[in-house]
């Protein structure tokens, strides 16, 4: 009996596994058999792993515009033909990103490349399909990585924003909060000493310094870091005014409740992802209180997508009605870079990769999350910048956490919908 | 000043860090088992304490009282039903079936709990004391004074009671454990249900100090790693000078150097004591 009992839980483990491996491979076979009547699009998404808050919403997005296209065919070589969306699961690595990549060129063949969700994500699908020839739209990663990870780019074109402009608009933050440049202001640094965390870091040391602003350094360090003593009492000998940084929840957690265990107390603080998703700021409750970050889309934003016609608002209402979760920003950018590529075959009226490539620099166009116009080159890397507003969060009435716009200097036509309100968990004590 | 206040905080940062090697320590010291599972056990444990305080709207100390006793019969149901038969036939299919453990325990959480980031939230989770002029999280200082009982309760546990004498003398020797009446299998299963307990009381502990998501079991389970390499295998007062000794040094270390200090330790302890502070 107890045999069996343990072979039925082993066959469950085996189907399981298999199930996953099955999953994985219809797409494939499932592209392979529509070759020639559809557009294929190779898409590489962070669907598990430590990157999923990102990746969340991404299956949503593909069923709207694949659905759109099936009402609205696209005419390519003369034929009338739909989008297949082929997505796989990087499972947060880098290597399985690569990995995925060349199987969408290889096995798949597919048209275009979306690379999504995070330098992470990008960098290592985006240089594949550099390495293929596919025509490659980079979405939701900063620029910078990104340009800095070739020495050319003959296939990307990246529709995000850079780090000076999230700099600015982290400044217009501080400015909101009383801090303004030339104010003699000290700024708390809190970065990893991950890719994403040094790029930002370097960046920030020199803009701090040259606003006039007092740099207090007190190192980056290793994600997972649980002890931030020293760093809490470099803040509190140096008696900081401001923090800014960009972290995960768990070192956010941790460097935070020590810099609040040490008495400090600051006047604006400032951060990159874990103060980007909802779920991740009702994580960290009463810490993610007063906190200001950098917003790249809101429902409340004034666009609407050239290609479907839907605005933010609306977007939102149906993602909610699907989902029953406020539309995530990163999914926002999913459905742009997906608009992005349909509006390429549109306007190009054929699938070869040269003049698919060239189209999609040609684009200016209104998606969900902004206007596109590739006009602008970092080093090798020709870039759209996508608009950024200043947000906090704040207690509503209920003691909900809500992302409120306080600051549009960067983008006047945003719509603010609230003020700035003093206060912040180091002061809450 | 500086350096006191160092001090306490690695103190009080070990017993947390005791805290998560506990359960691996016992399956490594007396199964023999290198339990690839134990980071995503852990994880469950602060999934559970999150579900039972938010449902029953207690303090999250107070969910052990459901969460420990429901781990410990999961750790006895997967030992005597999965893990144990595994054993029968070398180490290496049951290393591999924990290894299957642990993603089928990740993908589950991912279903149940989706990917998002969660915590357990207490009233004092920013609030601190001055005591002499050093700064004490009362978080932290909950979280010592629970690795500290717990750990307490264990040793009276494998010191005073029969089972614990039968787990220790099985540790020692299974064989001659077997010929004097011991039910190693049992045994093995009880060990196992002690170090699911254990990992429901370090996951409601990372639960209240960090966040956690479905893949946040890894990093875990490689401090639990050197924690227990660190202290012995099987020592659990060896785990906990390994874990007061690793927070020291991730204090003394600073945020940018004590994860570099802790594994560079290791490896010293590795060279020159490679059974641990107070292995066998």
């Amino acid at each position: 009996m107890k045999r069996i009992i343990a072979l039925l839980i082993i066959s469950v483990m085996v189907l399981s596994l298999a199930a996953c491996g099955a999953a994985q491979d219809g797409a494939t076979a499932d592209s392979k058999t529509k070759s020639s009547d559809k557009i294929k699009i190779g898409y590489v998404n962070p669907t598990t792993g430590a990157l999923a808050g990102n990746g969340e919403g991404c299956d949503w997005v593909v069923k709207q515009l694949t659905d759109y296209v099936k009402e609205h065919p696209i005419t390519v070589d003369g034929k009338e033909k739909e989008i297949e969306v082929i997505v796989y699961d990087s499972e947060s690595d880098q290597n399985k990103c690569s990995e995925m990549a060349q199987k969408l060129c290889e096995e798949d063949e597919i048209d275009l490349m979306i690379a999504i969700q995070t330098p992470n994500t990008v960098i290592p699908v985006a240089q594949v399909a550099e390495r293929y020839g596919v025509p490659c739209i980079a979405t939701q990663s900063p620029v910078d990585p990104l340009a800095h990870s070739l020495d050319e780019f003959n296939w990307t074109y990246d529709f995000f924003y850079a780090l000076d402009e999230v700099y600015e608009s982290q400044r217009a933050l501080w400015t909101v909060a009383g801090y303004a440049p030339g104010s003699g202001a000290k700024v708390g640094l809190l970065f990893a000493n991950d890719s994403d965390g040094t790029a930002w870091h370097d960046l920030f040391t020199r803009r701090l310094a040259e606003d006039g602003y007092t740099v207090v350094d007190p190192g980056q360090y290793p994600s997972g870091t649980t002890d931030f003593t020293n760093v809490a009492e470099t803040f509190k000998n140096e008696e900081i005014d401001v923090i800014a940084g960009t972290n995960i929840p768990p070192d956010f957690k941790n460097s935070y409740s020590a810099i609040i265990a040490a008495g400090v107390q600051v006047g604006a603080v400032t951060m990159g992802k874990c103060a980007l998703l909802q779920s991740d700021v009702n994580a960290l409750g009463d810490l993610a209180d007063g906190i200001m970050t950098q917003v790249w889309w809101a429902p409340t934003n004034p666009y609407v997508s050239d290609l479907t016609g839907i605005s933010c608002s609306e977007i939102d209402e149906k993602y909610q009605e699907d989902n029953g979760t406020i539309m995530p920003q990163p999914a926002a950018f999913a459905y742009a870079g997906l608009e992005l590529a349909i509006q390429t075959f549109i306007a190009a009226g054929t699938t070869d990769k040269q003049k698919v490539y060239d189209t999609i620099g040609t684009l200016k166009c209104q998606t969900i999350v902004g206007p596109v116009d590739y006009s602008k080159k970092m080093e090798g890397l020709p870039y759209s910048s996508s608009v950024l507003t200043g947000g906090q969060w704040q207690r509503d009435e209920n003691g909900e956490l809500q992302l409120i716009i306080i600051d549009n200097s960067l983008y006047p036509d945003i719509p603010l919908t609230g003020e700035y309100k003093e206060g912040n968990a180091t002061t809450a004590n | 000043m500086y350096f006191i206040q160092t001090l306490v905080n690695g103190l009080l940062l070990g017993g947390y860090y005791a805290l998560i090697g506990i359960g691996m320590t016992m399956i490594l010291g007396i199964v023999k088992l290198t339990n690839l599972a134990h980071g995503e056990f852990v994880i469950i444990g602060a999934y559970m304490a999150a579900v039972v305080t938010s449902a029953l709207g207690i303090d999250p100390i107070l969910s052990l009282v459901i969460t420990v006793p429901l781990m410990f019969l999961i750790g006895f149901v997967l030992q005597y039903v999965l893990i144990g038969n595994a054993m029968k036939k070398g180490p290496e299919p049951a290393l591999l079936v924990t290894f299957g453990l642990s993603i089928i325990i990740m993908d589950a959480l991912r279903l149940i709990f989706t990917v998002n980031e969660q915590s357990i939230s207490t009233p004092y989770s920013t609030k601190t004391f001055t005591v002499l002029g050093i700064n004490i999280s009362v978080l932290n200082l909950v979280l010592f004074a629970i690795s500290i009982v717990s750990i307490l309760l264990l040793t009276m546990f494998l010191s005073r009671s029969y089972v614990g004498r039968a787990i220790r003398a099985t540790a020692d020797d299974a064989e001659a454990a077997a010929l004097s009446g011991v039910n190693i299998k049992k045994v093995y299963a009880i060990a196992m249900g002690v170090s699911m307990a254990s990992a429901a009381v370090a996951g409601l502990c990372i639960g209240m100090k960090s966040t956690f998501n479905p893949t946040s079991g890894g990093a875990y389970l490689s401090t639990a790693f050197v924690v227990v390499v660190i202290g012995g295998m099987g020592s659990i007062p060896g785990t906990l000078i390994a874990g007061i000794v690793f927070g020291l040094a991730q204090v003394i270390g600073g945020a940018s150097y004590g994860q570099l200090i802790s594994y560079v330790m290791l490896l010293l302890v590795l060279v020159i004591r490679p059974r641990g502070i107070l292995g066998k």
